[in-house]
């Protein structure tokens, strides 16, 4: 044949965007997630190195605390409708628990003004999985996304009523990601490609303290960016052979990649206020800098469908998040939290992925404390998180990536899949800590 | 401690509870909501009808026509059972289809044939014969499951549906007959015999498309003329609703033939390869060589004539062979090479006979003649093979591998033509239209369904199968539902659509 077989736009790689508003579950300190996650503008224990490492110095003991979450999560799809086109299509995510877990540790003089310490948590990760031949399955069958942040942290009490802080972050990680090819089809079925690899990336989490009164305080941290980098990563092709040899679509035994992926950076102000002794309130309002998140871009080693690298548009635009919880000392022993948050989408119209079929969320959080001995205690909490329904048009699809080949991009309809997405996560977690 | 186990309890316990509740979203319930009777569909049609794919008609196409996939959608909204007349299993290979096995380059696949399942065949008889339907005059064995619904007939024209005895030259039809039918049965009448609830009705493809998959060879195969095809076709959809069931249904167009694989292949590479200094190439008309060809059969020894009257080799301008404008996502231009001149694209402008040596081979096997006679048609059929392929009028492009401006012209006119009669007869009757012509212009330019290019490219493209004309299981899926659509639309029904990315495109090895 004269006919060149191009498959150029057909099966165009697209990765996925984990870490997404919808993935960036926090889950940093049990006794926080009980009030919504605030906990910018107070200081409990070492777990203010990761919520402001201002107000570490103005924790009253040393302290270590391990704890951990377990995220169930559940999207559901139903395909699109029209009114002459109707589908009864729907599935269901059936993605394995995420298990993200915490640990800090605080040291310093007793009387001291300066403490140091070493946070490690998982403030990012993902883990979806559709079923293998649902509808989207050329744009995602499963992802893995892991990452765990080691911050050592330093913090200074200035004077009696301001603190700051600053930590050095090192993050590693791993993304794995799999889909179909659903333009290819062999003698075993669709054809899919698996990317895989770690990641790396550094930034810094800096924070203030201001212990305006006896019952107010304000905080204001500063998370960076982190652009975690795969260096090398990779791609493998479970394709047909003939489009391996000799038609070159795919690269013989798979080929490395590059690609990065930004952390955003969050900017959050923080109000704690004891209304008396039994009762605390906090506010937390942060606001995440969604926009780095561009565009998805993987660089290959080896052409793949005769490109070096392809790239889907994400688009994200600046989130706000408005965080309010409470906590109540039932006893002496006992303390009992509550809290809310509204979690704004980063997501705009037409660019939602399967991988964060993101919507406005309602979070509703419930939390337990027990003070086991003076020096032990434990906390517990639930998270509840009802994603808004949303539809995604495929007129905002077609707009889209209408204006992506306008821009010189290329049609990018193979990275979102039309449909109405909706979220729920579950999520159980309990902490111990150690005082001394 | 207890207190603390016990609360701690209690909160896993709310955990628990919770988990057990998903995310749920209203899903519609497929629905005729009284509007249609779909208790008895049949479809009428021709071979994208019966599941006709890569060249032949086989068990695993039959089972993806689109008709069984819109009695599929129709059988959750309550709709009675739909029976094809498959192949059995045994005859799974049906009359022999392509597979692609490979490729030679990049951009040579190579098509195997597989061969067809003796089991599926009855026999030969002279009557079956057809030359790009079924050469070898096979004859079909009956089927003999439970009551056929899909009645797509394989190279049925409009101009056949009321040809009594059609079950004879037409064995695909002739298998769903009993042998007592085969003298007398015309195809309307055997489906208006089947008193439908409802039907959809995709025929008049054939009627232009044997025409111009013959490169406009009016030898081989001819237009239906308009008067004729008007009058059988509004006739029938006639009888069809005025039946005492009064079926409701829809009535699909006629794609524009130039717009399919089978035509958009070849050329395109071809106006790229060819030099600027060759602003035409030649290309003969077959008009009157049957009559040259049996003075040869009559007179072997000295004929006294020549087949191919080379001084009239016609012109055609290179720039006129249709490519893709990737600006506007159509093809212009007029001139279309057909899918099955691609193995000679490579001898143009060389010293080649090899698309000839085939098209003598294939006349002489139309005609039954014996090989001793073909270097006798060879002496005179007035080639040079030493001459250009297609650059001099000694050695021009066969007539059948190409179709020239004109003959564009003719086929387009007809399709118009026959559109125009579909609709007027869709409004008249009160019936769904499937307007397929613009679909498939979109699936031209290229189209996402399922975040999954679809496009006409030939292999790639996913809608085609190997012969380029036909549906794969998603081209099938993707009609199923412009059908279903038209049915909604019309009938304010609620049969809900089909994933079209979950049935396959053309299989790689």
């Amino acid at each position: 044949m004269k006919h060149p077989i191009s498959f150029l736009a057909c099966c165009a790689l697209v990765g996925t965007q984990a870490f997404a508003g919808g993935y960036q579950v926090a889950l940093q300190g049990q006794r926080q997630i009980g009030m919504a996650h605030t906990g910018v503008g107070l200081a409990y224990d070492a777990s203010s190195i990761f919520f402001n490492p201002g107000g570490l110095s103005f924790t009253k003991t040393n302290n270590i605390t391990f704890g951990g979450s377990i995220i169930r999560s559940r999207v559901r799809y139903l395909a699109p409708q029209d009114a002459s086109a109707p589908s009864n299509y729907s599935t269901m995510t059936n993605s394995p628990l995420g298990t993200p877990f915490t640990f800090y540790a605080s040291y310093g003089p007793k009387e001291g003004k300066l403490k140091f310490g070493l946070g490690v948590y998982t403030p990012y990760g993902s883990s979806v999985k559709w079923e293998d031949d649902w509808k989207g399955y050329s744009v995602l069958q499963e992802l893995k996304l892991q990452s765990i942040f080691i911050q050592p942290t330093v913090s200074y009490k200035i004077t009696e009523k301001l603190g700051i802080g600053v930590g050095f972050v090192y993050s590693i990680g791993s993304v794995e990601l799999r889909k179909g090819i659903g333009s290819l089809s062999g003698a075993d079925g669709f054809s899919s490609a698996l990317l895989k690899g770690d990641a790396s990336g550094m930034g810094f989490n800096a924070g203030i303290h201001f212990q305006a009164s006896d019952k107010l305080s304000i905080g204001a941290s500063y998370r960076s960016q982190v652009d975690m980098k795969v260096d090398g990563g990779d791609a493998t092709f479970k394709v047909p052979a003939s489009s391996v040899s000799p038609l070159g679509l795919f690269p013989s035994g798979g080929t490395k990649f590059d690609a990065t992926l930004p952390l955003p950076a969050t900017a959050t102000i923080g109000f704690g206020y004891k209304v008396n002794d039994k009762f605390t309130l906090a506010l937390d309002y942060n606001y995440v800098f969604w926009s780095a998140y561009k565009e998805l871009k993987f660089d290959y080693e080896k052409p793949v469908n005769g490109a070096l690298s392809t790239a889907s548009p994400r688009k994200y635009q600046d989130a706000s998040i408005i965080r309010v919880g409470a906590e109540y000392m039932a006893t002496e022993k006992f303390a009992v939290r509550a809290g809310y948050y509204f979690d704004q989408s980063p997501v705009k119209d037409g660019y939602m992925t399967p991988e964060t079929p993101d919507a406005n969320r309602n979070c509703f959080t419930l939390g337990l404390g027990y003070k086991i001995t003076d020096k032990f205690s434990a906390d517990a909490s639930f998270l509840f998180i009802e994603g808004t329904e949303r539809e995604q048009k495929q007129s905002d699809i077609d707009a889209n990536s209408a204006s992506n080949v306008a821009g010189g991009g290329k049609p990018s309809q193979d990275s979102f899949l039309a449909g109405t997405y909706k979220l729920r996560v579950l999520i159980p977690g309990l902490s111990l800590s150690y005082r001394f | 401690m207890k207190t603390l186990f016990k609360n701690f309890g209690i909160l896993g316990a709310a955990g628990i509870a919770l988990i057990s509740c998903d995310p749920k979203i209203d899903t519609p319930t497929p629905s005729v909501d009284g509007k249609i009777d779909v208790s008895n569909y049949i479809s009428i049609g021709n071979s994208l009808t019966a599941g006709y794919a890569s060249n032949g008609l086989y068990l695993e196409g039959q089972k993806v026509a689109y008709p069984v996939l819109i009695a599929q959608q129709f059988k959750l909204a309550g709709g009675g059972e739909f029976n094809a007349p498959l192949f059995a299993a045994n005859e799974s290979d049906g009359t022999g289809y392509l597979r692609l096995d490979g490729f030679l380059s990049a951009t040579s696949p190579i098509l195997t044939s597989v061969p067809r399942d003796p089991d599926a065949v009855a026999g030969k008889s002279a009557f079956a014969y057809n030359a790009s339907l079924n050469p070898d005059s096979i004859i079909l064995k009956p089927y003999s499951g439970p009551t056929n619904h899909n009645w797509g007939v394989p190279g049925i024209r409009v101009a056949d549906i009321e040809t009594a005895g059609y079950g004879y030259p037409n064995s695909y039809f002739g298998r769903m007959l009993t042998d007592a039918e085969k003298p007398t049965a015309s195809y309307a009448a055997k489906v208006l015999s089947q008193n439908p609830t409802f039907f959809t009705c995709w025929l008049g493809n054939n009627d232009v498309l044997g025409y111009s998959t013959a490169g406009g060879a009016e030898l081989i195969a001819q237009l239906t003329p308009e008067a004729d095809f008007t009058t059988k076709y509004k006739k029938f959809i006639t009888d069809l609703t005025n039946l005492p069931t009064k079926p409701k249904g829809v009535l699909g167009n006629i794609p524009d033939v130039t717009s399919i694989p089978f035509f958009t292949t070849v050329g395109p590479g071809i106006k790229l390869s060819l030099p600027a200094s060759v602003p035409a190439f030649y290309e003969f008309k077959f008009d009157s060589v049957l009559n040259k060809v049996l003075t040869i059969i009559n007179n072997p020894g000295n004929p006294g004539v020549t087949i191919l009257d080379t001084t009239k080799g016609s012109p055609v301008l290179t720039s006129r062979i249709a490519s893709l404008n990737s600006a506007t996502g159509t093809f212009e231009g007029d001139v279309f090479f057909t899918l099955t001149f691609s193995p000679y694209a490579g001898d143009l402008g060389k010293p080649k006979g090899a698309a000839w040596k085939a098209i003598i081979k294939t006349v002489m096997k139309q005609y039954g003649l014996p090989s001793a006679l073909e270097p006798v048609i060879w002496a005179n059929s007035g080639l040079d093979t030493t001459q250009p392929f297609g650059f001099s009028h000694r050695n021009p492009v066969p007539d059948v591998f190409v179709l020239n401006s004109a003959e564009t012209a003719k086929a387009r006119a007809a399709v118009a033509a026959f559109n125009n009669v579909i609709q007027t007869t869709a409004t008249e009757h009160n019936l769904g239209y499937v307007d397929a012509n613009s679909y498939l212009k979109s699936i031209t330019k290229g189209a996402y369904y399922d975040a999954i290019s679809t496009n006409s490219s030939f292999l790639s493209g996913g809608a085609f199968s190997l012969d380029g004309v036909h549906l794969t299981p998603r081209g099938n899926a993707l009609a199923a539902n412009e059908f279903i659509k038209a049915i909604n639309a019309k009938y304010g029904t609620k049969i809900t659509v089909l994933n079209p990315g979950q049935y396959r495109g053309v299989t790689f090895p």
